[in-house]
């Protein structure tokens, strides 16, 4: 099953950062009955009863009442039907439909016995098993062959009789020949003989070849006697015949099984849909995700969310714990402690949720995700004629809907300071009453200071007064968030510098190293 | 299951022919208890050449015999034959299917390496003793791998047209290639080449350059090979050996080639006057094993050099082999 998101959804560079391709391929599980799947963003009705229903199946396996493995085991060997149902609705079946058909029907009986907890369409159920005796009445072999009537299976011994006798007739007319002339009339026809070969004048003259001259060379083929030619006629008649009595038979079958279509076409569309629901569950199970537990207040709490490209790639990895409130939330912090991967991160899962997937996460909790909006600082673009800042008022102008998502990368540090600040101010006093989740990144130290906004700092690691290496430093970085409180403002506010003190782990010109020393010294001084 | 492919210098080289010919030798074998079945590679067994409109051999099946089609060739045979699989997940319903009586059939199989795999496979499952037989193409260069194909038969149309006999001159002597020796092939075949089209490297086995783009088109691959021309270098290839980059390493003394399979040497026309001139030695990575040659002679008996000598040579039309290599 290869899932795709539909176009246009996930901006490609995103789409390839956060390798949303390896996560699709999770569930890639070779079932023929779902081979593609374009996957769309849901509706919130859509998302909420898509998750229902596979909370109530989970439901079914947790108590064992339905085994996964096996179900999917199962469900690998229905055969895919999309292309025999245009035939089925036009009563156009040919027999390799009916194999497939056949093996649907009786592959299905095995998998809805495995489902009697948990039955599929039970009120429309009834047409494979009737689909079913119609197949078994007119094919055989487990639906490989057609039956044949007591008439047709006469006219097909009579047709493989007159073959033979076309055969042991053929034989002795090229013994027949051989002997006349020596020439071996084996295939393929017509033989090429010298002209000047040492029997041609027997060739010649034998009334059983038709002889054609060619420079020096002579094609010799069969001048069938009149006998073979009226067997092979009859031959022709007799198979005519059978053709078209199976095709009869083929018509006879179509007009039984079509007033049966409707309600196979519908419980065929359900079967897909479980089929695909099965291989959600299948992969929620093997990889330990999670479906999401939905809530009418806004807000979002996700537990240990894992990106997994980035768990592949690095040897330490912080699942990310973080709950978001209504309205703005704003996250700060020194460079370097992973604030764009904690935005990349809740992208990621509320864009997988949004299109009806399970999460890497240990939970999740939150309002459904009907628009998912993602702002990461740009340098511009000079094609559209935009600068970084007009990237950002670009992104701010699409239309927010109520229940959005939106999330931004270091707020209006695409301007100068006193307007970057005064415009996030005024950005988050007005998403903070609205009923949406704005998360977004900041280092103006003024826009902490609003009310009625949420504030996250990211931990920054303990310096202490040595000196350490760039690796030592990554290692140390806790990669964790934490809410501040209102009373806590200043004390987080306290923690600045660390940003000089991070630059000091990079080679820089000894002279900006000691200008930086003495910044910081300079700075811990008035503290 | 052993897998037998037959190919075709040209148009009406008789390669259908041959696979009727060859497809009788072994239904008509009284101690055989091989099943046999017949596949295609495109269209095959029409009984009129869809673009010159003349009649072309058909292909007729055996009761008892398989064969894997696309199933809109089947319809007017309904009731003739048992369907032991069917490929309902590739790009066309393909069927494998089992005669209940003789009769006469278009092949079409699958045209790609990796459905042509999975047939191999399933037919491998069900009929594990038995004899496949596709009928191919030159031009699909995925047949000679050693994955597909065990052995080939070659049909080589033997006319007094030149670009004809030049096809058949170009057909015979890639067989002819020498196969590489065994420190590049284990080189080549433990270096993860199975997506590269091409790959330059040193003595010492340093990849110089590897490329996936078709190595005619590919620029790059033209760069990096000036930039090493006068040191010892050997190029992989496994895209066609066009004309354009015969011309193009002709001059290239230090250079050894080793082209993946003999079908990507096509359509070069190395003549005798050309021939001398191309300085690279050329390999073959994966040896091709030919059963047989079977001739086509259009223009009465010609004299036809450069036949190899260790392979079988019949002209089905004049002659009357009693055995033939399998």
């Amino acid at each position: 099953m290869k899932l795709e998101f539909e176009q246009h959804i996930v901006p490609t560079d995103i789409f390839e950062e956060l390798d949303f391709s390896g996560f699709l391929s999770f569930f890639d599980l070779d079932v023929p009955l779902v081979p593609r799947k374009i996957l769309r963003p849901m509706t919130k009705e859509e998302g909420q009863s898509h998750f229902q229903r596979l909370d109530y199946l989970q439901e079914k396996i947790d108590q064992g009442r339905l085994e996964i493995k096996k179900l999917i085991n199962q469900s690998r060997r229905l055969p895919l039907l999309d292309s025999l149902m245009v035939f089925f609705k036009d009563r156009g079946l040919e027999q390799y439909h009916l194999y497939d058909l056949g093996r649907f029907v009786s592959e299905n009986e095995a998998l809805a016995g495995l489902e009697k907890n948990c039955p599929l369409a039970p009120e429309i159920s009834r047409c494979c098993a009737d689909i079913r005796a119609i197949l078994e009445e007119y094919t055989q072999k487990e639906f490989s062959g057609l039956v044949y009537s007591r008439e047709e299976q006469k006219i097909s011994n009579q047709v493989d009789k007159l073959a033979h006798k076309i055969q042991r007739g053929l034989s002795t007319y090229e013994n027949q020949i051989y002997e006349q002339t020596g020439v071996k009339m084996i295939y393929p026809y017509p033989r090429e003989i010298p002209a000047q070969a040492e029997d041609i004048s027997k060739i010649l003259s034998c009334r059983l070849l038709r002889v054609e001259k060619r420079e020096n060379m002579c094609r010799v083929d069969f001048r069938l006697p009149e006998e073979l030619e009226t067997i092979t006629k009859e031959k022709d008649r007799l198979s005519e015949r059978f053709a078209a009595m199976m095709q009869d038979k083929l018509e006879t079958i179509n007009t039984k099984l079509q007033p049966m279509f409707e309600e196979f076409a519908a419980y065929y569309e359900e079967r897909k849909n479980r089929v695909f629901y099965y291989s959600l569950l299948w992969v929620k199970n093997e990889y330990s995700f999670s479906f999401p537990v939905f809530q009418d207040d806004f807000g979002c709490r996700l537990e240990s969310a894992r990106l997994p490209c980035l768990e592949r790639e690095v040897t330490k990895y912080v699942p990310l714990n973080i709950g978001l409130n209504r309205g703005s939330n704003v996250l700060f912090g020194a460079n370097m402690t992973g604030k764009t991967t904690v935005l990349k991160t809740l992208y990621f899962h509320l864009t997988a949720l949004r299109m009806g997937l399970p999460v890497p996460a240990g939970s999740a909790v939150l309002h459904f995700p009907e628009q998912v909006e993602l702002h990461l600082k740009t340098s511009g673009n000079i094609r559209t004629n935009l600068s970084s800042f007009g990237d950002e008022l670009l992104f701010f102008s699409k239309t927010i809907s109520p229940s959005a998502y939106v999330l931004a990368d270091e707020l209006f540090q695409s301007t100068d300071p006193v307007s970057g600040t005064e415009l996030s101010e005024i950005f988050l006093s007005e998403f903070s009453d609205q009923e949406m989740v704005f998360f977004c990144t900041s280092h103006y130290p003024d826009v902490l200071t609003l009310g009625a906004i949420s504030l996250f700092r990211m931990k920054d690691p303990d310096f202490g007064d040595q000196e350490i290496t760039l690796e030592d430093l990554l290692n140390k970085m806790p990669y964790t968030l934490e809410r501040i409180s209102r009373d806590r403002i200043n004390d987080a506010l306290g923690q600045t510098r660390k940003a000089l003190r991070i630059a000091l782990n990079f080679s820089l010109p000894e002279s900006i190293q000691t200008k930086i020393l003495s910044a910081l010294r300079s700075y811990e001084g008035r503290n | 299951m052993k897998t037998l492919s037959f190919i075709g210098s040209d148009k009406n080289a008789g390669k259908t022919t041959v696979l009727n010919f060859v497809f009788r030798k072994l239904s008509e074998d009284p101690g055989r208890a091989v099943p046999v079945c017949l596949t295609s590679i495109g269209i095959n067994g029409e009984e009129v050449d869809t673009y010159e409109g003349h009649p072309k051999p058909s292909i007729r099946l055996y009761k008892g015999s398989y064969f894997v089609t696309a199933c809109e060739h089947l319809k007017e045979l309904t009731g003739r034959y048992e369907i032991c699989f069917s490929f309902n997940d590739f790009n066309k319903l393909y069927i494998l299917g089992k005669c209940l009586s003789d009769f006469q059939v278009v092949l079409e199989g699958p045209n790609n390496r990796q459905e042509l795999l999975r047939l191999k496979k399933v037919v491998g499952t069900l009929l594990p003793d038995s004899r496949l037989l596709i009928d191919g193409s030159i031009d699909r260069q995925f047949l000679a791998h050693p994955d597909i194909s065990d052995g080939f038969y070659f049909a080589l149309l033997i006319s007094d047209r030149k670009e004809q006999l030049q096809k058949a001159h170009d057909l015979l002597f890639s067989l002819t290639l020498p196969v590489c020796p065994e420190n590049h092939r284990l080189f080549l075949t433990t270096t993860g080449i199975e997506d590269r089209k091409s790959i330059l490297y040193d003595r010492e086995n340093k990849i110089l350059y590897h490329g996936s783009e078709m190595p005619s088109l590919d620029d790059n691959l033209k760069d990096a090979c000036m930039k090493c021309k006068d040191s010892k270098t050997s190029l992989y290839l496994n895209g066609a050996f066009s004309k354009s980059l015969f011309s193009f390493f002709a001059p290239f003394k230090k250079l050894t080639i080793i082209l993946d399979n003999f079908t990507l040497y096509q359509n070069i026309s190395v003549g005798e006057n050309l021939g001398p001139r191309f300085s690279p030695e050329i390999f073959l990575l994966h040896p091709v094993r030919v059963n047989t040659i079977f001739l086509r002679e259009d223009a009465g008996e010609t004299a036809f050099p450069g036949l190899p000598q260790d392979i079988p040579i019949i002209n089905l039309f004049r002659e009357n082999p009693h055995e033939i290599r399998i």
